[in-house]
């Protein structure tokens, strides 16, 4: 094959994934589209860990709810911060930047602490693991809801500017993609995908598992902090509520039911519980269809979302794209109805 | 009468076992020999339904009653018992525990307990530390506890996997004096053993395997089975 | 020296239900190998069987409870964790977070969100004085209850045939199964037990704090996941302990920790239970190769 059709061949699945996403997004429109998309943010930032390294993460929302904080404190102009947070200390209480800036200030901050964090962490497997990162979770929540100082305590931080759109969350969306599209196929994704796939095997060649699972862990924890940002600039109000464990399990019910083991699988996931969830809550809110009012109970989305899981795990525990990526030259990207196994052309 | 046709073990895209047959009825006994990685601990493995479904196929039988896809407890119903490599005797639980579980197939607690005293007649050396837990027995110690496990599940077909592997010689006696008494005693037992020496003492017949498959079948005579072991005296084994 | 007992008083109450939480998340983990979050449903479950049971007379209303609560605890496991026998612990874990969802907002659907109070066992609301020091008598209940359980656990695990299957079970699965022991049994017996303690559990917090909420499993199921991190896995015996020390630092992060940390209490507690991960990833009496079992 040519230089250029290598090339051509190496960026299809981001591109693809890009194109489809933002057609999607047009199509869902400004109100539907910008949570949708910080979700999609929220499940590539931890599918670049959980599904390069194949071990979960119950604890990355701690990560969104620190960017988001980190990012709304150095944005809120500085006089409604005095009013509002009294006692930040000096460099907060004077600190103030343009959004993007902050988001970027904040995922670094957040990616410091990632490393810091995953020092101990990493050297922990299985369902120790799992455990020590939902007591992350817990630990920063504790934090954010007593800290009053820092955060407000209990109530929410408010007066963020809001300021983003569907315009800037896609181009935030496409950026992860393709940064998580580069590393995954770098030689540190490479190695941590070893190690993945066979872990011993991957040490007798000499891959030290421990550090490759740190670097993803951080660069995954800061697209999931910029994924925060985003969030607190797109509401411009921010609780200790918006960081609990149902979004935790949102955001892992996608990656699994897309399909943990591939970028293909994550966006494909968020996508489609995301469409479920955007109509379902529209619903709950009562909505006409076709003349006829639907008001589904409060926790029907919910509901809907974890059956999909639990069926998706036992019919499907590859997840819709069988962890695969789309194969160039892809012929339909995302089928609407009918087969998926055979509309999603795929391979490794 | 314990008979198999046909034997296929797939692990993934290796093939360990690729169409063993063989057949074992009461008082004999049928030696499995050959090099490591020949497949003879997954032929065990696989008549004793031991490994993941998908991975077996073939036909296996006792007295006519097909027995392939059953699951392993099921299968210890039917009559054919593993005593399995490393002997895997449950270290946390006593000699007494252990032997109990061996006749979960067919006891209640009661009976259980009654039969594992009976058992312990048989195995003196285990009588006198029933108390006492399987992880802190000699490795010669173990093995007799795993055979009484086995005794447990009053079996008659028995398949040993490397019973004497690891021992001092004078429990590997020990070891193979038992196997000698269970036979005599009626029982069909298909040994697998890398004491060829012993085994061909032991054996009615002697299938040599090798890469999954049976390279040859020896009837009787130890000498002819021997040579052939060692890969001469190719006129001493029928070709399969 | 009145306060020191007062607190050692609190601190066995507190460990014993801590105990209680991890013995059954446990069990299920070391026989079936499920790290099982949706415990805590059946936990929350329970608790909401006291409002709907309220009427009944209390033995009957705790029969009621408990027997709801292992019948849900088999059924989840008939239903999701059957035909996923052959996943791995992750797709496990990740499966009985579904469940737990599912479960928690078909009550919602059912219950509605909100909050509600319970007075089951209002009588043992006060304290029992025995010199200056007070105990408050629902504290020595579920001591006692918890030892109880506890105690008949022990029998059941060491001198019933199930029970010595049951361990046989955890140690080596397959083996077992190739002893005779029939797998889905043991499962549903795990299972059972397990939903059980919960069902008892849920009553002693409910008696505790009087009120109901639809994530009331949530606390109990994470204290119970991380005991069972701290005393190992696979280890009922373990995950025990690890509940009882669980509970007991927690007191006396109570009673030490100066008036402006004491918010942090959780934070604090898990952190060292974090620290303690790094110094031993097998937990506290784990051996070496549990960790590799889950």
């Amino acid at each position: 094959m040519s230089e250029a059709g290598s090339i051509a061949r190496a960026l299809w699945t981001p591109a693809a994934l890009i194109g489809g996403v933002v057609a999607l997004a047009l199509l869902a429109g400004p109100i539907d589209a910008p949570p949708a998309l910080i979700n999609l943010l929220l499940v590539v930032g931890l599918y670049v860990f959980a599904g390069n390294s194949g071990v979960l993460s119950f604890g990355h929302i701690a990560f969104m709810a620190l960017g988001a904080y980190a990012c709304a404190l150095i944005t809120i102009p500085t006089f409604v911060k005095g009013a509002l947070l009294p006692n930040l200390p000096g460099f907060l209480a004077h600190a103030h930047f343009a959004t993007t800036p902050a988001i970027l200030i904040a995922a670094g901050f957040v990616g410091v602490l990632a490393f810091v964090v995953s020092l101990p962490l990493m050297r922990l497997s299985g369902l120790a693991a799992g455990i020590a990162t939902l007591a992350l979770l817990v630990i920063v929540s504790d934090i954010i809801t007593n800290d009053t100082a820092l955060t407000g305590g209990s109530g929410n931080v408010t007066a963020i500017p809001s300021d983003v759109h569907v315009g800037r969350l896609l181009v935030w969306v496409g950026i992860a993609i393709v940064i998580s599209f580069a590393y995954q196929r770098s030689r540190f994704g490479r190695r941590l995908i070893a190690s993945r796939e066979d872990e011993a095997a991957a040490r007798s060649l000499g891959i030290h598992v421990e550090r490759e699972r740190r670097i993803a862990f951080t660069l995954s924890a800061m697209i999931t902090a910029v994924a925060g940002g985003l969030y607190a600039h797109y509401l411009g109000s921010i609780g200790p509520g918006s960081f609990d464990l149902s979004i935790t399990f949102l955001i892992i019910a996608m990656l699994v039911v897309g399909g943990m083991r591939s970028l293909t699988g994550a966006v494909v996931g968020a996508v489609v519980i995301s469409a479920v969830t955007t109509i379902l809550n529209n619903w709950e809110q009562g909505q006409t269809v076709l003349g006829i009012g639907i008001s589904l109970p409060a926790a029907t989305t919910q509901i809907a979302v974890a059956a999909m899981l639990v069926v998706v795990l036992i019919v499907r525990p590859d997840g819709l794209s069988a962890g695969r990526e789309l194969r160039w030259p892809g012929r339909v990207r995302l089928a609407a109805r009918g087969d998926r196994r055979s509309a999603v052309r795929v391979s490794k | 009468m314990l008979a198999v046709e046909g034997l296929h073990v797939r692990y993934g895209k290796v093939a360990a076992v690729r169409g063993v047959s063989l057949t074992c009825g009461p008082g004999e006994l049928v030696a499995l020999l050959g090099p490591n990685g020949a497949g003879k601990s997954s032929t065990l493995l696989g008549i004793a339904g031991g490994l993941p479904r998908g991975a077996v196929t073939g036909a296996v039988s006792m007295d006519g009653r097909p027995l392939q896809g059953l699951a392993p407890e099921d299968v210890s119903r039917s009559g054919i018992v593993l005593v399995p490599e490393r002997r895997r005797i449950f270290a946390s639980l006593t000699v007494r525990e252990n032997l109990m579980v061996g006749a979960s197939a067919w006891a209640g607690r009661r009976e259980a307990a009654s039969h594992a005293a009976q058992v312990m007649q048989q195995f003196p050396m285990l009588a006198s530390m029933a108390h006492r837990q399987g992880g802190l027995l000699s490795g010669g110690q173990q093995q007799l506890l795993a055979i009484a496990r086995a005794l447990m599940a009053k079996p008659r077909v028995l398949l040993l996997d490397e019973p004497s592997i690891g021992l001092a010689r004078e429990m590997v006696n020990t070891v193979f004096e038992t196997i000698r008494k269970l036979r005599d005693d009626g029982l069909a037992i298909v040994l697998v053993e890398q004491n060829v020496a012993n085994a061909i003492a032991l054996a009615d017949r002697a299938l040599l395997l090798r890469k999954g498959l049976i390279e040859g079948v020896a009837q009787t005579g130890a000498e002819h089975v021997l040579s052939s072991y060692f890969g001469r005296g190719e006129g001493a084994v029928s070709p399969t | 020296m009145t306060r020191a007992l007062q607190y050692a008083a609190d601190a066995l109450s507190t460990g014993g239900l801590y105990a209680l939480f991890a013995c059954g998340l446990s069990l299920v983990l070391s026989v079936a190998r499920i790290a099982n979050f949706a415990y805590g449903s059946v936990l929350m479950v329970a608790a909401y069987m006291l409002l709907v049971t309220r009427a009944l007379a209390w033995p009957i209303a705790l029969i009621v409870v408990i027997a709801s609560a292992v019948v849900l605890s088999v059924l989840i496991d008939r239903v999701a964790f059957a035909p996923l026998r052959r996943a791995d612990a992750v797709t496990l874990l990740v499966a009985s977070f579904g469940v737990s969802i599912l479960i928690q907002n078909l009550v919602v659907l059912i219950a509605g969100a909100r909050p509600a109070s319970v007075n089951f066992g209002a009588s043992f609301d006060n304290a029992v004085s025995i010199g200056s020091v007070h105990i408050a008598k629902i504290d020595i209940l579920t001591f006692v209850v918890t030892a109880a359980v506890l105690l008949s656990l022990w029998l059941f695990l060491t001198r019933s045939l199930i029970g010595i299957q049951l361990r046989a079970a955890a140690e080596d699965f397959t083996m077992s199964r190739l002893a005779g022991v029939r797998a889905n049994r043991v499962i549903a017996v795990a299972f059972a037990i397990s939903g059980a303690i919960a069902g008892i559990a849920a009553t002693l917090l409910t008696m505790q704090s009087g009120s109901l909420s639809t994530d009331v499993g949530l606390q109990p199921t994470l204290i119970a996941f991380i005991a069972v991190v701290v005393g190992g896995t696979g280890s009922v015996v373990g995950a025990t302990v690890g509940g009882l020390l669980l509970g007991i630092v927690s007191v006396v992060l109570q009673a030490t920790l100066p008036s402006h940390l004491l918010p942090y209490h959780d934070a604090i507690l898990f952190s060292i239970v974090i620290f303690m991960l790094l110094g031993r990833p097998q937990g506290l009496f784990g051996a070496r190769a549990a960790g590799v079992r889950i």
